[in-house]
């Protein structure tokens, strides 16, 4: 299987009255067997074909997650259309960027963001997903879709005449899909529940596709607050779930909460001494036994978790551990489709990334044992969408320049020490790109000079996220509260990833270069050094 | 039996101040922050360090402490712990 299409119909075909997807509505669990897919995707194509929508195409998907997300972007691929899935969450403007720069065709769209088009060209030229089951099925052509022809474009940042869009092949997903199913033991007793945005590659890749591939059934969740994830779990029985860090976190935290609000807290600190004694000498993890309790609340069929998007503590992995759950960590970028390594269920290396998953190949630039990451395999993009520019500084002679930098131990285990590049990562696991938001400041005429940098976040007990912080050199001392009113309208303006969370001014101009670049990592190092 | 004390919750008058109070104890609870440090005018993100995930996990506490259903998008809409305040209110009367 090298293309989605021949994935749609070849799932469809195997794994027939099972269910390929779940959402609770108006308190149904609505259900989509893998049979009922294709006639979806077919009233879907049939309606796109209508719209003048053919092969290479951009088609502009934008929803919350919902079985009609996956249904559009299985139709928009296996009619060799190009699917590109949008953050429904951004605001118009940015919405609009992204439209706009792929020249997209037709948006496939849910009834929440119909206001969206509403006035625009694309007005006629729009899907309903709410609307599906109405649609026919008529005089589809036949689609011959090829491995190397383009699946998706997936944007990772960008601002008007700055877009920056990730090509991925059939070829390139499809390799990341079957790598996951050699990764773990899955099949169709599996439930993943479904909780970070499918625009997001990781959830595409592992959560959506790499789930339909090995027959199991995908749960959508129509909030992420912790009580709803915890009945969906409960009533449906999830096996499996991919999230990130800051999501592992808010889990613990809570159920700590919990522990400590009923006044078990020495009951619950005996047991995990009991579970971490029994791990180190009978090598015998009992946890699932001791905290049978919490398994079960969780709906007690968890299998595993996976986390990936950002760096995790390796602490809250060994905590989960002691409760008995495990969590694999994975890396990659979205334009390695997304994955490059991952730990496995069998070797779960604490602290490290995993090895390279089946095809593709790391290694560390230079002589050095630790440097920058490269990788190579059928998962690196085609390149970014119209910017062979940008496309050049990351391919080159077969590899793609993560700007990670890390070293493999003699195990090939992959461990992430830092970044090369500015790109700042939250806790969520969102990228947030300096360049997108120093221009703003400039528009502040009581700032001299600014610049945006990434600094650890230590707020709620977390270690390692990511906030992103300004530094700022007022052009008198006075103005610094005036400037603060800026950002906070600024902030106002701006999707709450990529809001400034911190503020720092300083009387010195910023350190530079002899190119007049600044030395972001100077001022990185500044701030950490203060805050200790 | 709970779900009736819940509602009836719902039906009780509370003044801003208690309200206030009462949400800067969840907040605290969640964020793990020293409760003086949570002010009326403290931006939830830019003062007090709250993703949007951290933000919907306030909201589902608020949502069984007084029997609400708030929006997550509503996430995005609020700044300051007094908006959340107001939010609840408007909520609280409907």
């Amino acid at each position: 299987m090298q293309t989605l299409q021949q994935l749609l119909f070849f799932c469809s075909q195997k794994h027939k009255d099972h269910v390929a997807f779940q959402i609770r509505q108006e308190k149904i669990w609505r259900k989509i067997t893998f049979s009922e897919v294709i006639p979806l995707v077919e009233k879907v194509q049939s309606s796109l074909v209508k719209l003048g929508v053919g092969p290479g195409d951009r088609v502009v998907i934008l929803s919350e997650n919902r079985p009609e997300w996956a249904i559009s972007y299985l139709a928009v691929c296996a009619m060799g259309a190009v699917a590109v899935p949008l953050d429904a969450m951004l605001k118009r403007e940015d919405i609009f960027v992204f439209i706009e720069d792929c020249q997209a065709k037709a948006i496939i769209l849910s009834a929440k963001y119909v206001d969206l088009v509403k006035a625009t060209t694309f007005e006629s030229l729009t899907l309903v997903m709410e609307a599906f089951n109405q649609l026919e099925a008529k005089e589809i052509p036949q689609f011959n879709v090829n491995p190397a022809d383009l699946a998706a474009i997936v944007y990772t940042s960008g601002t008007t005449g700055n877009a920056k869009g990730v090509m991925l092949s059939h070829k390139n997903i499809m390799s990341n899909v079957l790598a996951v199913g050699k990764l773990f033991p899955l099949g169709p007793g599996d439930n993943f529940l479904s909780v970070l945005p499918l625009h997001h590659t990781f959830e595409t890749t592992c959560g959506f596709l790499g789930a339909f591939s090995l027959g199991c059934s995908i749960t959508y969740t129509e909030s992420l607050k912790s009580y709803v994830l915890i009945r969906n779990m409960q009533e449906t029985g999830v096996t499996v779930m991919c999230g990130v860090p800051l999501l592992y976190q808010l889990i613990y935290d809570g159920i700590m909460r919990e522990v400590d609000d009923k006044g078990m807290g020495k009951m619950f600190a005996v047991l995990l001494f009991i579970s971490k004694v029994s791990k180190f000498l009978i090598g015998i993890n009992i946890g699932k036994i001791l905290f049978a309790a919490i398994h079960k609340k969780f709906g007690g069929k968890i299998r595993f978790f996976v986390t990936g998007g950002a760096a995790i503590d390796p602490q809250l992995i060994r905590n989960f551990e002691l409760l008995g759950f495990a969590i694999v960590q994975g890396y990659g970028l979205t334009e390695s489709s997304p994955i490059l390594t991952c730990c496995t269920l069998k070797k779960n290396k604490i602290g490290s990334v995993g090895r390279a998953i089946q095809d593709v190949k790391i290694k560390i630039a230079g002589s050095e044992p630790v440097g920058e990451i490269l990788a190579s395999g059928p998962n690196i993009m085609q390149g970014y969408y119209k910017r062979l520019d940008l496309s050049n500084e990351v391919l080159k002679h077969g590899w793609l320049y993560t700007g990670d930098v890390g070293y493999l131990d003699e195990e090939g285990y992959l461990f992430i020490t830092g970044r090369n590049k500015d790109v700042i990562v939250t806790g969520a696991g969102v990228n947030v790109y300096p360049e997108e938001l120093e221009p703003l400041l400039g528009r502040c005429p009581e700032i001299k000079e600014a610049c945006i940098i990434g600094t650890k976040q230590n707020a709620l007990g977390r270690r390692g996220n990511e906030q992103v912080a300004a530094i700022i050199v007022a052009k008198s001392a006075d103005l610094e509260n005036s400037i603060r009113l800026f950002i906070e309208g600024l902030n106002k303006t701006l999707p709450e990833y990529k809001r400034i969370a911190k503020v720092v001014f300083r009387q010195e101009e910023l350190p530079k270069t002899r190119l007049l670049k600044v030395k972001k990592y100077l001022l990185r190092k500044e701030i950490e050094v203060n805050e200790q | 039996m709970n779900n009736n004390q819940d509602a009836s919750n719902k039906k009780k008058p509370i003044t801003n101040d208690q309200l206030s109070k009462e949400i800067k104890t969840i907040i605290a609870k969640i964020t793990k922050l020293p409760i003086e440090k949570i002010l009326d005018d403290s931006n939830l993100f830019a003062d007090l360090g709250i993703e949007s995930l951290a933000g919907v996990e306030i909201f589902a506490a608020i949502d069984k402490k007084y029997n609400l259903n708030i929006p997550e998008e509503k996430v995005k809409d609020v700044t300051s712990v007094a908006d959340l305040v107001d939010l609840i209110q408007i909520m609280l009367k409907q």
